[in-house]
Order: structure tokens, then sequence, then C-alpha cells
């Protein structure tokens, strides 16, 4: 690859794929996990996510520039191959259970006669459009999806009359909690991160940088939301709407249009899009790494085949959500845990190198 | 005769070889000598071309043996008549002499005398050899306001159809010797000349590289213009979007020399092609350097505003219209109800219809003659604005949303990309018709992720958006102040 990311481009990335349709359930979540004034545990999550990206960030130092796949080479064979199958299959069911979550709810909530099979086909088009070109169209294409959505954000001000500051109350994490679980699933909204450390070798400069001010864009806009939701909603109301932002923008209305959380909806499909498309295009690297004899328009059709038969299956949104939360959890493990044997590897590596050149 | 050729010939190899300091002239004759002694005639292959091409004329001279071969309109005739009258009174040995003094060049290859004489040249011949007269008629048309891309503000001449003509409109308003011409040749049979104009240090020499192989390697005739050589030289043939910039108006190819980009001239096209170039040089006009710079970045959002107007507003009435009446606000739902009432079709059927018409109509005005063009505009006026309602084939309110979105597709300076826009529009009034609201969004990812996906030599089609130079952002999306672009 001749072309290398600019940080800019990397920043928008990272919050592209971490932001997904978690959001739309955030504030209730964040609610039920830490009560009162739940909104700032986001600060909490997001500071663990940051320290988790410095230990990507190390891996990348300490293996002296080299990427996930010249570092890996120092693994057995056998192992490199367990664990490629692993982390595209983990990836690959992400990628595709978050677009196939992303269908149900748009068809729950608007669309009910249309196909599932319909949206999806729709959704693997554009995401075979993005991933055939590789990492640097998907991120040319990511900036300017990122123009097109980040402009919703905005429409909180529709809301601010309506604020309250007594509705936050002057209690913090209080209530019913359930920290761990709904802890986690805090965590997993931030989820996406980790594929990171699959591109950093291909970043220009100020790689840190770019990394850590793409999750601190995440959290400041989840941050939003979840604030404004606090103080629009009674925490009992919160509690009890299942998709707090949802009703947020159906409060939105202009003089022309009203009732624009359809549109906000489905264009909030192009961020989820950017999810699926680097879940997919990960595993696709993985794989291609693996079965270097096959050719990668082939690998990347057989990645889209296996994801549109998994979508299939997917009728209930309940059975989703149990997915992903499974999912979601071997990620978050995987987001520590691989970093962490990269680092061995590059060290050891590195030892090695140095004794062979003393 | 042929002992005298002969001996002509001889006497010329002696006096070269006497002449130390040969003259270049000389050299190419002797060239010329020792080229034709194992060659046919080439008098006879040159009329061998241009067998059956009667109006090629011939003068003879039998007493000095020459033939002079032109084509009468393509020459400028006083100049002709100068030079026949000062061989018309002279003796052959007069003209020998004559012609070794004078600086017509030798055309050693028959090949090369073809083209002499097709680019306005007469052809000498004597003793079988080609000497090259140029006479060459300037005339053209005369320069003239552009009439694709008219401003308010800033010059007025454009290009016309002589390539000459066209660099001197450029020369004279960059009066620096780093302005650098490359000349090309495209086709196979019939040739037609490429100017390559860019200023030194200013471009890369890979990208100049890069435009040369791709223009000599175009082996097509009948390239007759710029807008035509660009569709054989550009990435993304399939692409409903424009890649290169072309313009008529030599202040705009100016600017873009400036801006660091190559322009090319084709022989006989008024226009001019730039590159690289990105989406966002579609958007500019000369005028908006000419207003204070807070209007033109105004004019410059709404013509952003107005390419979105264009791409999704009719596409956005089918799908609310269709599938999502609850965006309507309570206020205006009875207006709309009550017109679409009348209608008996399908909102994308309606919309589809009335944008149809209107493509027909700007098609047809845009061929006709000026005076029948107003006919055209008066009959469509009507059919359009009320017989439609009345006659309950459309609503009201489509008539203003396809009106505005016609109208915003004009706003956009490049016709290039107002017509690919309007273009791009139809599937976006299709697919909303098919799957509403999200169909809008899939076609918006489309359209996002095609033209990210293109270059124009080799460089971003969105650039400075994606990839991002925030920097640029200011001169780009909106047009900064100028004295913080000279700091920069």
């Amino acid at each position: 690859m001749k072309e290398k990311l600019s940080p800019i481009q990397v920043s928008i990335l990272v919050y592209m794929i971490q932001s997904g349709v978690i959001l739309f359930s955030l504030p209730r979540l964040t609610g039920e996990a830490f009560g009162t004034n739940g909104w700032i545990s986001i600060i909490i999550v997001s500071v663990i996510v940051n320290i988790n990206l410095i230990l990507i960030w190390f891996v990348f130092k300490v293996g002296a520039g080299r990427s996930m796949f010249e570092l890996v080479n120092g693994i057995p064979k056998w192992i490199r191959l367990i664990l490629s199958l692993f982390l595209a299959g983990i990836w690959l069911g992400l990628g595709t259970m978050v677009m196939v979550k992303y269908i149900l709810l748009l068809k729950m909530l608007f669309y009910q006669n249309v196909s599932t099979l319909l949206l999806m086909t729709m959704g693997l088009i554009l995401t075979y459009l993005l991933v055939k070109r590789g990492i640097y169209h998907i991120a040319k294409a990511t900036v300017v999806l990122f123009y097109f959505t980040v402009w919703t954000i905005f429409l909180l001000l529709f809301h601010l009359p309506d604020f309250s500051f007594i509705r936050l109350t002057p209690f913090i994490f209080q209530g019913e909690k359930d920290l761990l679980r709904g802890g986690a699933g805090i965590y997993t909204a931030l989820l996406g991160y980790e594929l990171v450390i699959l591109f950093l070798h291909n970043v220009e400069e100020k790689r840190l940088k770019a990394i850590l001010v793409g999750n601190t864009i995440t959290s400041i806009i989840y941050l939003g939301v979840c604030f404004v939701s606090f103080g629009f909603f009674s925490f009992d109301m919160l509690l009890e709407d299942m998709y707090p932002v949802v009703t947020l923008l159906e409060y939105i209305s202009f003089p022309v249009l009203e009732r624009v959380e359809n549109l906000i909806f489905s264009l909030f499909g192009l961020k989820v899009l950017i999810t699926t498309v680097m879940y997919l295009w990960a595993s696709k690297e993985v794989l291609e790494q693996q079965f270097q004899r096959i050719k990668p328009k082939y690998l990347l059709l057989i990645i889209l085949s296996l994801s549109f038969f998994i979508s299939i299956f997917q009728k209930i949104m309940r059975q989703v959500d149990q997915w992903l939360e499974y999912l979601a959890w071997i990620e978050v493990v995987i987001a520590f845990l691989l970093p962490l044997i990269l680092l061995i590897v590059a060290f050891f590596t590195r030892k090695v190198n140095k004794e062979h050149s003393l | 005769m042929r002992n005298h050729r002969n001996r002509y010939f001889k006497e010329l190899e002696k006096q070269i070889e006497k002449n130390e300091t040969t003259s270049s002239h000389e050299k190419t004759a002797r060239n010329a000598i020792q080229n034709k002694q194992d060659k046919k005639s080439n008098i006879s292959e040159f009329q061998s071309f241009f067998q059956n091409c009667s109006d090629l004329s011939c003068t003879e001279f039998p007493h000095l043996d020459i033939k002079i071969y032109y084509f009468p309109y393509l020459i400028d005739k006083t100049i002709y008549d100068q030079h026949l009258s000062e061989i018309r009174n002279v003796t052959k040995e007069e003209f020998e002499a004559y012609l070794n003094q004078s600086e017509f060049p030798v055309l050693q290859d028959v090949i090369n005398v073809e083209e002499a004489v097709l680019s306005g040249s007469c052809i000498l011949f004597f003793q079988d050899i080609a000497y090259d007269i140029p006479v060459k008629n300037g005339e053209t048309r005369s320069i003239s306001p552009s009439e694709t891309e008219t401003v308010i503000l800033g010059a007025h001449d454009a290009f016309v159809e002589s390539i000459d003509v066209n660099l001197s409109l450029i020369r004279r308003r960059v009066l620096s010797s780093k302005l650098k011409a490359i000349k090309l040749y495209v086709g196979s049979q019939a040739k037609k000349v490429v100017y390559l104009l860019y200023l030194e240090d200013l471009v890369s020499e890979t990208d100049i590289d890069h435009l040369k192989k791709r223009i000599s390697s175009i082996k097509n005739d009948g390239i007759v213009d710029t807008n035509m050589l660009v569709q054989y030289i550009d990435e993304h043939p399939n692409s409903p979007f424009p890649q290169f910039y072309t313009t008529e108006r030599p202040d705009v190819t100016v600017y873009k020399l400036f801006d660091g980009k190559i322009v090319g001239l084709l022989d006989d096209s008024p226009f001019a092609f730039c590159t690289p170039v990105s989406f966002f040089d579609f958007m500019e006009s000369m005028d908006d350097f000419g207003q204070r710079w807070v209007v033109s970045s105004f004019i410059r959002i709404l013509r952003y505003i107005a390419i979105m107007i264009t791409l999704v507003f009719t596409a956005l009435y089918v799908s609310v219209t269709t599938y999502h009446y609850e965006m309507i606000p309570q206020a205006l739902l009875p207006t709309l109800l009550e017109s679409r009432s009348r209608v008996p079709f399908p909102p994308v059927i309606e919309a589809l219809f009335l944008e149809l018409l209107l493509e027909l109509l700007r098609e047809a005005g845009a061929r006709l003659p000026t005076k029948v063009g107003q006919t055209i505009g008066i009959v469509g006026g009507i059919v359009i604005g009320q017989a439609a309602v009345e006659a309950g084939i459309t609503s009201n309110i489509l008539i203003i949303v396809v009106a505005a979105s016609a109208i915003a597709s004009f706003v956009i300076p490049s016709y290039l990309m107002s017509a690919s826009i309007r273009i791009v529009r139809f599937s976006f009034i299709i697919i909303a018709g098919f799957w509403g609201n999200i169909g809008i969004v899939f076609g918006m990812g489309i359209v996002i992720i095609h033209l990210s996906g293109l270059t124009n030599l080799n460089s971003p089609y969105l650039l400075p958006i994606s990839p991002m130079y925030p920097k640029f952002l200011k001169y780009t999306l909106l047009r900064g102040p100028f004295k913080k672009k000279l700091k920069g």
C-alpha cells in the first residue's frame, strides 16, 4: 500500500467505527448500570479505552513500526492459523450482528413491511464497494460520511429549552445499580477502537494523538447525548424508555418537516455501515494473510456471503442482542489481550534481534 | 534531366564537404539527397497520397522545373503572391542559388510533406526535393465573450478554435519564462496538436510524464474537442462525474496554472482542460474572486446547498408522499393532500414525468436557435406551470419542488457537473419511490463511496475534504480573504 492515512482521517475513522447503534439506548444503559447521573460513567469508560489505546500504540513502538502481521510471524504457524480463524470469526460475527441489529431496529421502528434481507443486501453492497478498495479508500469515504452524519449532533440544541438541571438530581451513582454487567455494556458502546491495531503502521504521523482524539470525539458525543437525555427525561422515564434517543429525535420539528427521526435514523445507518465495513475488512485482512493463495476479491465475497448467511437466521431482536453481548464480551478480551500478546512477541523479537546484532 | 540532377547533387555534395561550417539547412538537404538515391520519387508518392483530392491546387513553372502544391483556402494569398513574384522572372541557376540561401526547410519524408501541406504550407518540389514554404492563413473566428461560462466581474474574452490564438491569450497573461509548453500529437491518421502548459516548479515531473504518456497513447482519430479528448485520458471512464475541468476562459486557465495545475489545449477546440482537479474546482466561478470574500463565501455555500437540493429535493418529496406522511407538518398536510388527491399516479411516476418533461424542455432549448428557443420556453412554461396541474397530472407542490431543483441545478457553475448531477438525481427519485428515506440514504452512500474513490491524475477527487487538509478548506468550501492566502 502506497498511501498513508493522515491523523485526521484516523481520528474520524476511529470515531466512525466506535459510534454505533447502541447510542440510541445508551442513556438508559448508563442509568441502569450506574444509577442517577449515569452519564458521568462515560468519562470513566473513556479513560479505560484510552489506556487500551496507549497499550496498542506501545505495541507499535516496541515493534519498531511493524504491522501486526509482521509481528505475529514469530509465532508458530499452526497457532497463527487458529488465532487468525478465531479473530476473523469474531470480527465477521460482530460486523454482521451490528448491521443486523440496526436493520431489525429500523424495521421495528419505521419499516415494518420491508424485508430484512433486502436491507441487509443494501448494506452489504455498500460494504463490498468500500472493502474491495482497501483501507485508504475506506478512510477517504469515512471522512465524507462523517460530515454527512456528524451535524445530527447539533439537533440536541432543539432540546435545550426543555432541559432542566433539576432532573439531573444532586445524587451521583445512586439507586439500583448493575456495575459489572452494565458497565461492560457501556464499554462495548465504545468498542471498535481495537481495530486500530491493524492499521496503525499505515498512519503518517502523530499516531497516538490521532487515535486518542478519535476516542475523545466519540466520548464527547456520547457524553453530550447522555447528558441532554438525563436533563430532558426524568430518571424513571429514562429507565422505562427502550430507545430514549429515538424519543429525543421524535421531539424535533422543522417548519416544513417534522418527525425527522426516520430520516436521521436512516442517516445513522451510514455510521453503522463503517462499523460493519471495518470489522469485515479486519476479518478479510486476517484471512488474507493466512490464505494468500486465494484472491482477495474472492475472499471478500466469501466473507460477505457468510455475513449474509448469518443474517438470514436472525429474526428476533433478543436473539441478536444476546449474540452481540457474547461477541462484545469476547471482543473486550481481545482488545486487551491481543496487544498484550503482540507486546510480548515484539519484546522477545527485539531482544533476539539485539542479541544477534551483538 | 537526370544527368543534370546528378550533376547538381554531386556539386552540392562537394560544396558541403568543402564548407566546414555547414548550415543545418544544407545538412538537411544533403540527407534528403542521400535518402533520395534509393527511394522512389517524392513527388509521385505525394501525388498518390492526394489522389482524388481535387481541392489541392498545383502551380507549375516548367522552365524552372518546379511544382507548387497547396490548398488555396488554407494559405495566405498575399504572402503566397509575394513569394511567387520573386521566382517568376528568375533563371534556373538563380533559382537554385535562391533556394540554397533561403530559409525554407527541406522536408525529407513524404509524411512530413503531407502534414505540412495540410497545415497550410505551400510545398515546392524542385528536382524532387520538397521545400516547405510557410504561408499559413491566420484567419480564425474573432475572440468573443464566453457563452457557457458567463461572468459579471472579470475578463470577458474566451478561447477560439485556433490553438495559436489560444496560446497567445495565455502567454500574454503569464509573462514568465517559467510557463512551459509541451507539444504532443493525438491520433494515428489525422494527427492533432495538443499543448500541455504548466508553470515550472509548481508541477511535479511525474504528473507531466504520466499525462504525456496517456495523451500520446491515444490512437483514435476524430477527436474534435477537448471535452472529447479528456474522456480518453480520464481514469474512471464509467463515472457519471466529469474528472477534468474544462473551460473556455483564458483567465480561469491562467488561474489554474498559478494554482499548480497542468493545462491542455487541443487544436481546433475552444476549450482548455486542467488537471489534477477535484470536485470542488467545479464549484468555482471567476466571479468569486471579484466579489468581497464574505459575499463569495456565502455564494459558495449556496452552491453546495444547491447540489443537495438538486440531488435529493424531488426524491425527498417522492419519499415523503409515498411512505412518510408523518413527516409533513399538520398545517401543510391539508394543502398537500388536496393537491395530491386529484393526481391518479403514484408520486414517483408523477415526479419522473415532470422531471423528464423539464429535461426535454432544457435539451430542446439548448439545441434550437435562440428565437425558436424562446417559443419553447413559453410553451414549456405553460405546460409545466398550469396545464399539467389543471389536467390533474401533477400536483402544485411537485411543480414547486421540481422547479426548485431545476433552478438549483443551474446554480452549479460548471455545465458538465450540473448535467451529471441532474442525471444522478433521476436514480435518487427512482430509489426513493421504491424504498423511501432509507433508499435515499443508500443512494447517498453509493454516491459518496463512488466520489471518494475517484481520482484525477492520481489525485483524490474530494481533496481537501478527504483526505482532509483543514488549512485549505477555507479556500475551497469558502473563498477566504486574499491577504491571508498570500501570507500562507
